[in-house]
This record gives structure tokens, sequence and C-alpha cells, in this order.
């Protein structure tokens, strides 16, 4: 499990390589990590991590435009690495303010969806914990989004496949007969 | 006809407006005499919230839940079941353990259901949320699955699984989609004469698509059962 100095280490080193699949990789560890040993810090920073490799995986946000921006964020992901590395939870707490900012602002010029890509991991983050085994409203509690919103993201996905069960579709019926029907079935 | 009473959860509630198919429990309670409940903290969840955010995306689906709950198709059972549900908590939420701490994978929502369940003594769950339904049907099989994500050894306490599960041993739990599949059995979709079946498999298309925790493997064999 990473803990919060190593998992911004990782964020500002996969941003600063400018290196889409660097980033998703560490959004993958800090997401088990999120899981595991659920904080707020460490989810905030699977949410990031998983905005920050879809910055990156988008050449619409490469161009010559997007220097300065690019330079600002790799400015916040060092500070935020600086700062959990020193224990300064109110500077860490500033700075992701400050990253939140900077990926509005990236996101500002080149607005195309409802759902901002904050929101986007936001939502991507609690189907990976519903996935991974944490109950609904306990995914959606924990990441602040609407039960609804997650059902339908995870009714999308193949996330129902993957957990083997081993009760016959006959014995449900059978269930739902007696639930339901009764003495008429 | 014996009256049958049926708790229902927030998951369950979702899934059938957003496919369009909430009126099956109409048709339960007209035809078979099921009486739906709910726990205040479904009705919070699946009505209150959705039409208190600004956002006015669920609000259609909130409206239509809330008039079922207004024409008594699905009753609100007002109860105060914090400590009940604290304690259930604090059991569901210490029986799985990765590196030694325990995984909390349970929240007031679900709990909330199951100790109402306990507390009315009633057998009949609606669920289409996975987690808790598969702790309550097969604990084993979530520890595999969660052995499988979190890469690492799970242990359970089966003390407080037993504890937890005590009182709920003799809960059936259904998802919407075998609701509706003994509703096309029963003539829910009989107005849609020579696509009856059709319909019948695309409603559990949907409710797959709407958060019904049902596999492609299963609905397929709803297929098959169907044709």
């Amino acid at each position: 499990m990473l803990d919060l100095p190593t998992a911004s280490r990782m964020m500002r080193d996969a941003y600063k390589s400018r290196k889409q699949r660097k980033m998703r990789k560490a959004n993958d560890k800090i997401m088990i990590s999120s899981a595991s040993g659920f904080s707020k810090p460490i989810y905030k920073l699977a949410v990031y991590s998983y905005v920050l490799s879809k910055i990156l995986s988008k050449p619409r946000f490469m161009g010559r435009k997007y220097v300065e921006k690019h330079k600002e964020m790799d400015r916040i992901l060092s500070e935020l690495a600086s700062a959990s590395s020193a224990g300064d939870n109110k500077t860490f707490r500033s700075r992701l303010k400050d990253l939140d900012f900077s990926i509005h602002n990236v996101e500002a010029s080149d607005s195309r969806f409802i759902l901002s890509m904050i929101d986007k991991g936001k939502l991507k983050t609690a189907a990976i914990l519903y996935a991974q085994g944490f109950s609904l409203s306990a995914a959606a509690e924990m990441t602040g989004i609407d039960q609804q919103e997650l059902m339908d993201y995870a009714g999308k996905t193949r996330m129902f496949d993957r957990l083997e069960e081993r009760t016959p579709l006959s014995k449900r019926i059978k269930k739902a007969q007696k639930m339901l029907i009764g003495d008429a079935a | 006809m014996k009256e049958k009473h049926v708790l229902a959860d927030a998951s369950t509630l979702i899934s059938l407006t957003s496919s369009c198919l909430l009126h099956s429990l109409k048709f339960f309670h007209d035809k078979f005499g099921v009486r739906f409940f709910i726990p205040q903290s479904v009705e919070y969840e699946a009505v209150t919230r959705p039409l208190s955010l600004k956002v006015k995306i669920h609000r259609f689906s909130a409206l239509r839940i809330k008039k079922m709950i207004n024409e008594d198709l699905i009753h609100v059972v007002e109860d105060n079941l914090e400590k009940e549900t604290r304690e259930l908590m604090k059991l569901g939420n210490s029986v799985f353990y990765a590196r030694g701490k325990p995984l909390n994978l349970f929240h007031k929502g679900e709990v909330e259901m199951l100790a109402l369940a306990r507390k009315l003594d009633m057998g009949s769950l609606l669920m289409d949320e996975r987690t808790t339904r598969i702790l309550i049907e097969e604990p084993d099989a979530l520890r595999m699955h969660l052995q499988h994500e979190f890469k690492t050894n799970i242990l359970i306490n089966r003390n407080n699984l037993s504890k937890f599960l005590s009182g709920l041993s003799h809960m059936e739990v259904v998802r919407s989609t075998e609701l509706i599949y003994l509703a096309y059995k029963n003539g829910f979709f009989s107005n849609y004469d020579e696509l009856e079946a059709e319909a019948a498999e695309a409603a559990l298309y949907k409710l797959k698509y709407s958060g019904c925790a049902i596999s492609f493997k299963e609905l397929e064999e709803y297929g098959k059962l169907i044709k």
C-alpha cells in the first residue's frame, strides 16, 4: 500500500514525464491504496491522478497554448510532494486546491462535456471501489457520487462478470417465485 | 390471496425506474397481493436527495418513485433504527481484514435495510446492489473476490460474520431481473403481442445497464428461458 508522500511523488514524476501510461500506472496503484485504506487525501490523489492521466492522453491539451498550464501543474505537484514528505498537512491541502483550480482552468479552455473531468474522475473512482467490493452506498458516500449516477456507470461495465457467483439462476427464480407469487405459483 | 411483504432497497427502485419498469410493482401488488416496503433511508436516497439537488438529471426517476409512495404502492416504514444500524454496521465492517486492517465495506444505506428486516422479521428482500447480497448469500465468494482485487490475503472474522448474519439467515434476496422475469411469465408484457418474449429479454438487459448486479452469462441464460 502506498503512503501519501510516495503517491504524491509518483504523480509528480509521472506528470513531469508527460507520459500518460506512467500516470495511469500511478493511478492504478493509488486507487488500490485508496480502496484498502481509505482516507480523504489518498482518495483525492486517486481522483486527480485519474484526471491528470486523461489530460495527458488528449492531444488537444498538448498544444503550445497549454505549455504554461503544464508548467504550473508541475510546480503544484512538486510542492504537493514536498508538503506530504514534510507532513505539512496545511500546505498539502492548499496545493490540492490549487491543483483542482488548475485542472478546471485547463478544462475550461476546451469544455466539451456537462460532466467535468474531476466529476468523471470521482465517478470512475466510485465505480472502482464498488467493483472491488465496497457496497454501493459506501462507494457513493466515500466519493460524494450520487448512487443513481454510480449504478448507471457500473451497469455499463463488465464489473458484474468479475465475481463468479455459485447460486444457479434456477434457484434464484424459485426463490423469487416463492417470495412474489407464493402459493399461487 | 395471502398478502406478501417484500422489503426493497434503493438500488432496486433506481434500476426499475431507470428502466421504466417501476409499474411492475403495481402488477405484483394487484395480481399477487405483494406489498413493498422501504426504510426512510431508501426514501431519502431514491426520492428526497435527487429532488433536492440542483442538477435535475435524476428528478424524474425520483418523482416516479414518489408517486408510487403517494399511491401506497410502496410503503415507507418510519422507525428509528439508528442504534441497530450502527451495531450492525460495526459488525459488517469487521468481517473482512486485509493486512490486519478491517475493510469498511458497508455503509448505512444497505445496513439500515438489513436492520429493519431483522426488526420486522421480514424474510424477503429486493436488492440490485451486489456486495451486501453476496455477503448474505456467499461470504466466501466475496472474500475470494476481495482477495483478487486487493491482491492480498483476506481473512474473515467468522464470529463477526455469524453475528452479522444472525437473524438474516432465513432471508431470501432477489434482484429486479428475477422480478421482471416472473412478471413476464405472468403476463406483464402480454400487450406486446408477438413481441412479448423479445420485450421481456430487452427489459432484462435494460435492468443490467441500469445497474442491476447481473452478469452477461446470467442474462444469456434468461434469454434461453424466455425463447
